[in-house]
């Protein structure tokens, strides 16, 4: 897929990290911390806009640089903000700075969800984990212009009910009519949670789908998406109407370093988004 | 077209020295012909392949990309004056394939076209394989350029024939060493041509594998049982003139950091893997599959071009005998 907007300058801006300031750290789930980023250049941080499901390649300076998704929507500009799980070199390093302290950043990369293509059609978003971090994205985006979308459906899957990121996010949406809600949590040993206990394919006997006008966006982790599009599958859903957001280890977000590789894609630029029709013939894809 | 005798090589290399560091093969402590600096070593005529192609002139095995300072954040781009001389056509091919590789999507690649756009390329036509490897012919291409090139020598016994065809290059053959030349010099050049494409090669069935590879790919179980040869050196890759994989890692450099890049292959376990773990190309067979692949398959229908030149050179540095040359005998066999 082709991104929708073409950068300025975009030779310039390969390669060229750009200082941003920790704004604020948001503590989530264990593990789990949102970072509102915000470059210093005033410039720069006027000009930075982005797709919903693009990444950024975050430089921890003196450590190393890792791949990671904007969380935040392009609706809300002038802060960019990452949901970041604490697992690499990298991340802990991230872990270990405050409020005032400064990264470094390229991007944004990657093509996105294609929101125009969206418009007018019923929208399901189906994530596992982390996976949220990018669909919250395109989350915001629908909400902040809901009118030009049909019925939204939002899945989530987390580990247990501990684990259910930006949980008061989603509280504070409980009330709107204009979204369906529906949560999975693989276990509940504290036998705490009132809705449904089971992997997320396990949500898909409680919803109706119109195949035709649906279009489905998923995240999460790579056991999730073969069982998922099963699922789909058994709706009805065309598989052009499925858009998957893949992850790979995309070391220089530009399509140079070879790293994110999936069959001839190159993740970083022809994805992180795909419509999994073009995929559906690469083994390794999911 | 012009000539320029073989005594004369050195001396106008020198020359050239003086305005651009000039690079070529040379047998350096009389070991390998290396590609290296003029008088690291000794210019010689035999026929040779380097060992890695000029490649390394253009995407060095490591070098300085970003510096950060408290100043902030800078690219490092090398743009000294360089050329090149003894380069072959397989090698110039895989150059004009890179060139097209790193400014694609709009993203050209700063340290990349730095070099690229400051060098002159001088190439050696072969007229005969200069290695037991070669399979340039089989990949359907000439041991000789047709296009593109600034300066094409071609060896004629004792002396060079050279052709220009930029005005670069004809502003070279201004140099006093080169001589007029003669009007046999046409009919020479033919039947050098004419020869040096006779020539057998390593890989006839180059073609049939590419084009059978259009419409099937071979099972994971084909690549899983070369695995058990490989040894997942990244040989083949270090010394593919068209691989361009690299890993970026950061150094503390003169109190602040310096960001690197350095070749990288896809053949090593923890290319693809994830921080999470998941590693989509956890086998080797798989990693396998990928590199070879890549170049006769994804990149003829990416590009339209192959990603495999025929040098030959992962067939040389394999050390359990496998590189393209044995990886189309066994796709062929399918």
């Amino acid at each position: 897929m082709e991104p929708e907007v073409q950068q300025k300058n975009k030779t310039d801006l390969v390669f060229q990290p750009q200082l941003a300031r920790i704004e604020r750290i948001l503590p989530q789930i264990s593990g789990h911390r949102l970072f509102q980023l915000k470059l210093i250049n005033e410039e720069a941080a006027e000009q930075f806009s982005h797709l919903c499901g693009q990444f950024i390649e975050l430089t921890v300076i003196g450590v190393g640089e890792a791949p990671i998704s904007i969380s935040s929507p392009p609706s809300r500009p002038g802060t960019i903000e990452i949901c970041v799980r604490k697992a690499g070199v990298v991340t802990s390093a991230l872990f270990k700075l405050h409020p005032g302290d400064q990264v470094a950043i390229r991007g944004p990369f990657g093509n996105g969800f294609p929101l125009d293509e969206l418009k007018g059609k019923d929208v399901m978003l189906i994530a596992g984990g982390l996976g949220l971090a990018p669909l919250r994205s395109l989350l915001l985006s629908i909400l902040d212009d809901r009118a030009s979308f049909k019925d939204l459906v939002l899945m989530y899957g987390s580990r247990n009910p501990n684990d259910i990121l930006f949980k008061y996010e989603l509280l504070g949406m409980m009330n709107r009519t204009d979204i369906k809600y529906f949560f999975s949590v693989d276990s509940d040993d504290e036998g705490i949670w009132k809705q449904y206990v089971g992997v997320v394919t396990g949500l898909f006997e409680r919803i109706e789908v119109n195949p035709e006008t649906t279009f489905c966006a998923l995240c999460g982790p790579p056991i999730m998406y073969r069982f998922v599009i099963q699922e789909l599958k058994k709706k009805k859903i065309p598989m052009d109407q499925i858009f998957v957001s893949l992850e790979r280890m995309m070391k220089c977000g530009v399509g140079k370093c070879g790293h994110c590789t999936i069959g001839k894609y190159y993740c970083c630029t022809d994805g992180p988004v795909f419509r999994y029709s073009d995929i559906l013939d690469i083994k390794e894809a999911v | 077209m012009k000539r320029l005798k073989k005594e004369n090589l050195a001396p106008f290399l020198e020359e050239m020295n003086n305005k651009r560091t000039v690079y070529c093969p040379q047998s350096v402590d009389e070991k390998d012909i290396i590609l290296a600096p003029l008088g690291k070593g000794k210019i010689t005529d035999e026929a040779c392949k380097t060992s890695i192609s000029f490649k390394s002139m253009l995407f060095p095995q490591k070098e300085e990309i970003n510096n950060f300072s408290k100043d902030g954040v800078e690219k490092i781009l090398d743009t000294g004056k360089t050329a090149v001389f003894g380069v072959r056509a397989c090698d110039f091919r895989s150059m004009e394939f890179v060139d097209a590789f790193m400014a694609r999507n709009e993203m050209k690649d700063p340290f990349y076209f730095a070099k690229r756009n400051n060098i002159l390329v001088m190439t050696l036509a072969c007229n005969c394989p200069v290695s037991e490897t070669c399979f340039c012919t089989d990949t359907g291409k000439a041991p000789f350029l047709e296009k593109g090139f600034d300066l094409q020598f071609f060896d004629a016994g004792s002396f060079y024939i050279v052709e220009s065809q930029s005005r670069e290059g004809d502003k070279v053959l201004e140099s006093d060493y080169f001589t007029g030349s003669d009007s046999k010099d046409g009919e020479t050049l033919s039947k050098i041509k004419d020869n040096s494409m006779k020539a057998e090669m390593q890989a006839p069935g180059f073609a049939k594998a590419v084009e059978w590879l259009k419409g099937n790919e071979p099972e994971p179980e084909f690549w899983d049982d070369l695995a058990t040869a490989c040894i997942a050196c990244g040989g083949c890759s270090f010394v593919c003139p068209t691989c361009t994989c690299s890993n970026i890692f950061d150094s503390p450099s003169n109190g602040g950091f310096m960001r690197f890049r350095t070749w990288d292959t896809c053949m090593y376990e923890g290319f693809s893997r994830e921080t999470s773990g998941h590693n989509p190309r956890g086998s080797l067979g798989s990693r396998l599959a990928r590199r070879y692949l890549h170049k006769i398959k994804d990149d003829p229908e990416n590009y339209g071009v192959s990603g495999c030149v025929g040098c030959g050179r992962c067939s040389d540095a394999c050390p359990v005998g496998l590189g393209m040359i044995e990886i189309i005998k066994q796709i062929n066999r399918i």
